[in-house]
C-alpha cells in the first residue's frame, strides 16, 4: 500500500518533511487534490496561479509541484521553463483535462515526472508525487553532498588543490612532483593534507568527490 | 346751265349754227358731268357753276355766279388761289391739283382740281375753267393705307425678327430696329445701300445674280420659303440666320421683304446635340458594356460592338428584330407582356434599375448578365436603353466563393463539434476530478487507525459540491442544445430538399450539371431532425456532383426526386450520371473511412447511413442506367414512430 509506504517515509524522514505544491486555477480541483494528498500524510500548499506560487515564501523542504497544464496566462510548459530559469529545481507533475500526446511528450522531455489526465487516478497521482518527492530528495542529498565537499575543498590551499586535481587522475606522486616541479616528499605532504581535509578514506572516494565537484586536470573549480 | 361762260365764237351763221350746236352739246356734257365744272374770271369771280359743282359743294349756281371763288376756298388756302391765278395768267394749265374746298355746310371736301385758262379770240387769257373731282373717298382710302403703313411700321419697329425691305435691284428700303441690333448697323447706314453689304462672301458675290435670275426666270429659289444663310455684322463677324423672303409688287416693280431670325443659339444647341450624339455613338461603340436600344415594341434600334461580342450576333442580324431573340425561355415568352404592361401601367418593374437576367447567345448557350434599363422619349414614343454587363466571370467568382464558404462551414462545423466536445470534456472533467480525488481522500481519512471523520466529512462535502457542479455543467449544455431545433420534428422532406438545392445551386451550375427535381406532392410528413436529414441530402448531392466532375463528354445529369414509400413512408432518390459504382465498391461504400475519392475522408456515407438508420430509415446505393449511381433512402412516416 502506498499509504503505508508514505507513512513509513514520514517516520523515516521527520527532519525532512516534504511539501507538495498544487497549482490549479480551478479551486475545486485544487482543493480535492490537496485533500487527497493530505489524506496520505503529505504537507500540501496550493496556489491558484503560477504567479502566486512564484511570489510565495516556501520552506526549504523536499517536494514537487502538481501543475495544471492549462493555466491562465503562461502555459504549464512555459511555467516549467520559468522554474528552471528561476533556480527552482522542484520536479513537476502535470495534470491535464485532456490527453494531448505532443504536449505530454514535450513536458516529459522537459523533465516532468508525469503527465496525468483528469479525472486523476489516485494511484497514478500518488505514485507520481512520490516519485517527484524522491527525485527531489535525491537531488537535495546530492546538492547537500556537493555543498559539503565544496566547503572542504575550499579549505585546501592552492598547492593542495593542484596536487588533489592531479591525484584524482591517478598519477603517481613522482610524476606529480615532476609536473609541479616539487619534491616527491612535498607532494606526499600536500596529498595527505588534501585527503585529510576532504575526509576521503581511499583514492576511489577521492575520485568520486572530484567527479561530484567537477574537479578535473588543470581546473580547480567545482561546477 | 343758266349761263354759258364766254366761249370762242364764229362769226358766220353756218359756222355759228354749227358752233351753236357744238356749244349745246358741250353744255349738255358739262351739265351732266359728276365733276364740278366752274369757270371764273381772272379776278376770281365765278362765271359758271354746273350741277356737279352743286352736288359736291352744295351751292346752287345762282348762289355762286358773280361771287368770288374764294368763297369756297378755306381761308388758309386763299394764297393758293393767288398762285393759281398767277399761273393762269401765264397761260399754264394746272392738272390734278389736290386741295380742299369748303362746302356750303362748312364741310371740307377733298378735291382734285384741273384748272385751264380760257382764251378770247385774240388769244388773250380772259378766265379759267376749273374741273374739280371729289376725292374724299380716295383720301379716306389713302388715310387707311397710311394708318396701315404706320401700324406696319410700328410692327416692324418693335418686331423681334429683323425686317428688311429691298427693291428689285437690291437697294434697302427699310431696315427695322431688330435688324439694327442683329447687324450692328443703324438704319441710316443701310437704307439706300445694296443689301449685299449684309452678306459675307460667297453670298455677297452671288446676290445680284440671284435677283436678276429671279426677275428673268421667276424661279423662286428662296422667295416664299425660308433658308439658313449667314449674316455679316458691321464688326465683320458673321452669324447664322434664318431668312424668309416674300415678294410684293409696287408700281409694277418687285419689292422684297426679308424676315430675319438669329439662329445662333439654335445652331449652338444643334451643334451640342450633334456632339452629344457623336459622343454617345463613340461611347456605345467603344463601351465595354453592351448597349441595346429598343423601341416601344421591342424592336432593336442599336446593338453595339460589345453586344456583338456578348451575344455572338452581328448588329445587322439583330437590328430591326425583336429583342426577345436575345432571351432564353421563360424571359422570351414574358418580354412582350413586360413591355405592354409597362406601357399601360407605367409600373417600372425594371426600368431605372438593374437586375440579373439570363442572355441567350447565337450558339444557343446562355450567360448570366446584369441588365439595367433606362427609358427615353422620342417623338412621343418610349424608347428603352439596356446596358448589359456579362456576369459570367463574376458568377464564377461567386460560385468559387460559395464553394469556399460551404467548405468553410463544413470544416467549421467539424471544428466546432470538436471544440464543443473538448469544452464539454473539460467542463465535466473538472468536477469529476474533484469528485474522484475527494472520494479517494475520504476513503483514506476513514482508513486510518483512527479515522479522521472531520476530514472525511469535508471530503464528502467537496464530493457533493463537485457533483452539483457537474450537474450544472450538464444543465448548461442541455440549455445550449435546447436552442437547436428539437431532434424529432414533423417535416416535409420536399421542403428540406428544396432548401438544400437552394444552398448548392451555385455549385451545381458551376459544374455545368443539369438538375432535375421531381418532388411528389403526396409524400407524407416525416419525423426527424431537419438539419441532420439535410446533411444527408447535401452529402448525397455533393457526392453525385463530384462523381460527375470527371465525365466531361457525357451529359452531367443530376436528378433528385421524392416519392411516397409504401403506405406511409418517404423515399428520396439522388441519381447521377457520374463514374458509377462497381460491385466491390458497393459492398464497402458505407464503411467508415472507406472512400473512392481522391480527397475524401470516407465518413460522409457512413455518417449519412447512421443518421438515416437513427431515423428508422434505410440508405442504400445501386447503379444507374446507362451510367452513374443512385442513392436512395427511406424514412418512416410521422405516425409510425410517434404515438
Amino acid at each position: 500500500m502506498i499509504g503505508t509506504n508514505a507513512i513509513g517515509e514520514r517516520h523515516r524522514m521527520t527532519e525532512e518533511q516534504p511539501v507538495v505544491f498544487v497549482i490549479d486555477d480551478d479551486g475545486m480541483v485544487r482543493d480535492a487534490v490537496k485533500d487527497l494528498l493530505r489524506s496520505v500524510g503529505l504537507t500540501v500548499e496550493s496556489f491558484g496561479s503560477a504567479q502566486d506560487f512564484l511570489q510565495s515564501k516556501r520552506s526549504d523542504a523536499p517536494g514537487c509541484i502538481v501543475l495544471d497544464v492549462r493555466l491562465p496566462g503562461a502555459s504549464g510548459l512555459e511555467f516549467q521553463r520559468t522554474l528552471v530559469e528561476s533556480g527552482i529545481p522542484l520536479p513537476v507533475i502535470f495534470i491535464s483535462g485532456h490527453g494531448d500526446i505532443s504536449m505530454s511528450v514535450r513536458a516529459i522531455k522537459s523533465g516532468a515526472i508525469e503527465f496525468l489526465t483528469k479525472p486523476l487516478r489516485e494511484q497514478e497521482l500518488l505514485d507520481a508525487v512520490q516519485a517527484g518527492i524522491e527525485r527531489d530528495r535525491a537531488r537535495r542529498r546530492q546538492a547537500k553532498l556537493v555543498a559539503e565537499l565544496q566547503e572542504r575543498f575550499n579549505c585546501l590551499t592552492s598547492r593542495e588543490r593542484e596536487v588533489f586535481a592531479l591525484v584524482v587522475t591517478g598519477r603517481p606522486n613522482k610524476q606529480i612532483a615532476h609536473q609541479l616541479e616539487l619534491s616527491e616528499m612535498t607532494v606526499k605532504v600536500h596529498r595527505s593534507q588534501a585527503l585529510r581535509k576532504m575526509r576521503a578514506k581511499s583514492l576511489v572516494e577521492v575520485v568520486r568527490m572530484a567527479d561530484k565537484l567537477g574537479v578535473t586536470t588543470g581546473k580547480s573549480e567545482a561546477t | 346751265m343758266k349761263r354759258v361762260a364766254p366761249m370762242p365764237c364764229e362769226d358766220t351763221t353756218e359756222r355759228y349754227s354749227a358752233a351753236a350746236l357744238e356749244s349745246a352739246q358741250l353744255a349738255a356734257i358739262v351739265s351732266s358731268s359728276d365733276d364740278a365744272i366752274v369757270s371764273k374770271t381772272l379776278d376770281g369771280i365765278v362765271t359758271s357753276w354746273n350741277a356737279g359743282a352743286t352736288n359736291i359743294l352744295g351751292y346752287q349756281a345762282d348762289e355762286m355766279i358773280g361771287q368770288p371763288i374764294t368763297r369756297i376756298i378755306p381761308p388758309e388756302l386763299h394764297q393758293e388761289e393767288t398762285q393759281i391765278l398767277a399761273r393762269l395768267h401765264r397761260g399754264e394749265r394746272i392738272r390734278h391739283y389736290e386741295t380742299i374746298r369748303l362746302a356750303k355746310d362748312g364741310r371740307r371736301v377733298d378735291i382734285s382740281l384741273t384748272v385751264s385758262p380760257l382764251f378770247n379770240q385774240s388769244g388773250k387769257v380772259v378766265g379759267a375753267s376749273k374741273v374739280a373731282r371729289d376725292i374724299t373717298e380716295r383720301k379716306l382710302a389713302e388715310q387707311a393705307l397710311r394708318e396701315t403703313a404706320a401700324r406696319l411700321r410700328t410692327l416692324t419697329e418693335t418686331a423681334v425678327d429683323g425686317v428688311i425691305l429691298i427693291d428689285a435691284r437690291g437697294v434697302v428700303l427699310m431696315f427695322n430696329p431688330a435688324c439694327e441690333k442683329l447687324f450692328g448697323y443703324s438704319a441710316e447706314e443701310v437704307i439706300g445701300e445694296n443689301v449685299k453689304m449684309l452678306m459675307p462672301q460667297p453670298y455677297r458675290h452671288e446676290h445680284d445674280r440671284y435677283i436678276t435670275n429671279y426677275r428673268d426666270t421667276r424661279d423662286p429659289k428662296i422667295i416664299g420659303s425660308g433658308r439658313e444663310v449667314i449674316g455679316l455684322r458691321k464688326d465683320g463677324s458673321t452669324f447664322p440666320m434664318d431668312l424668309s423672303v416674300g415678294e410684293a409688287r409696287q408700281d409694277g416693280e418687285s419689292i422684297y421683304v426679308g424676315i430675319i431670325r438669329d439662329i445662333t443659339e439654335r445652331k449652338l444647341a444643334e451643334q451640342a446635340l450633334r456632339e452629344t450624339a457623336a459622343r454617345l455613338r463613340t461611347l456605345t461603340e467603344t463601351a465595354v458594356d453592351g448597349a441595346i436600344l429598343i423601341d416601344a415594341r421591342g424592336v432593336v434600334l442599336i446593338f453595339n460592338p460589345a453586344c456583338e461580342k456578348l451575344f455572338g450576333y452581328s448588329a445587322d442580324e439583330v437590328i430591326g428584330e425583336n429583342v426577345k431573340m436575345l432571351m432564353p425561355q421563360p424571359y422570351r415568352h414574358e418580354h412582350d407582356r413586360y413591355i405592354t404592361n409597362y406601357r399601360d401601367t407605367r409600373d417600372p418593374k425594371i426600368i431605372g434599375s438593374g437586375r440579373e437576367v439570363v442572355g441567350l447567345r447565337k450558339d444557343g448557350s446562355t450567360f448570366p448578365m446584369d441588365l439595367s434599363v433606362g427609358e427615353a422619349r422620342q417623338d412621343g414614343e418610349s424608347i428603352f436603353v439596356g446596358i448589359i454587363r456579362d456576369l459570367t466571370s463574376r458568377k464564377r467568382t461567386e460560385a468559387e466563393l460559395e464553394q469556399a464558404r460551404a467548405e468553410l462551414v463544413r470544416v467549421a462545423r467539424v471544428l466546432t463539434l470538436g471544440e464543443l466536445t473538448a469544452a464539454i470534456a473539460h467542463e465535466v472533467n473538472q468536477p469529476l476530478t474533484g469528485l474522484v480525488s475527494s472520494g479517494n481522500a475520504c476513503l483514506r481519512w476513514l482508513a486510518g487507525d483512527v479515522p479522521n471523520l472531520k476530514a472525511a466529512r469535508e471530503s464528502v462535502e467537496r464530493m457533493i459540491s463537485a457533483g452539483s457542479r457537474a450537474g450544472e455543467v450538464i444543465r448548461r449544455i442541455r440549455a445550449l442544445v435546447g436552442k437547436a431545433p428539437p431532434l424529432r420534428d414533423r417535416l416535409n422532406i420536399n421542403d428540406a430538399i428544396t432548401e438544400v438545392i437552394a444552398l448548392i445551386r451555385g455549385e451545381i451550375q458551376r459544374n455545368h450539371i443539369s438538375l432535375k427535381t421531381k418532388l411528389s406532392t403526396d409524400v407524407p410528413l416525416v419525423l426527424g431532425d431537419r438539419i441532420q436529414l439535410q446533411q444527408v441530402i447535401l452529402n448525397l448531392i455533393l457526392n453525385a456532383t463530384e462523381a460527375m466532375s470527371d465525365v466531361s463528354p457525357q451529359p452531367r445529369e443530376l436528378s433528385i426526386s421524392s416519392a411516397k414509400d409504401g403506405p406511409n413512408g418517404a423515399l428520396v432518390s439522388v441519381r447521377d450520371s457520374g463514374t458509377g459504382l462497381d460491385g466491390t465498391v458497393l459492398d464497402r461504400l458505407f464503411e467508415a473511412f472507406y472512400t473512392t475519392k481522391a480527397h475524401g475522408m470516407g465518413i460522409g456515407l457512413a455518417v449519412s447511413r447512421t443518421i438515416i438508420q437513427a431515423h428508422g430509415g434505410r440508405l442504400w446505393a445501386m447503379p444507374n442506367v446507362p451510367q452513374g449511381a443512385i442513392f436512395q433512402f427511406t424514412l418512416p412516416a410521422d405516425g409510425e414512430e410517434v404515438s
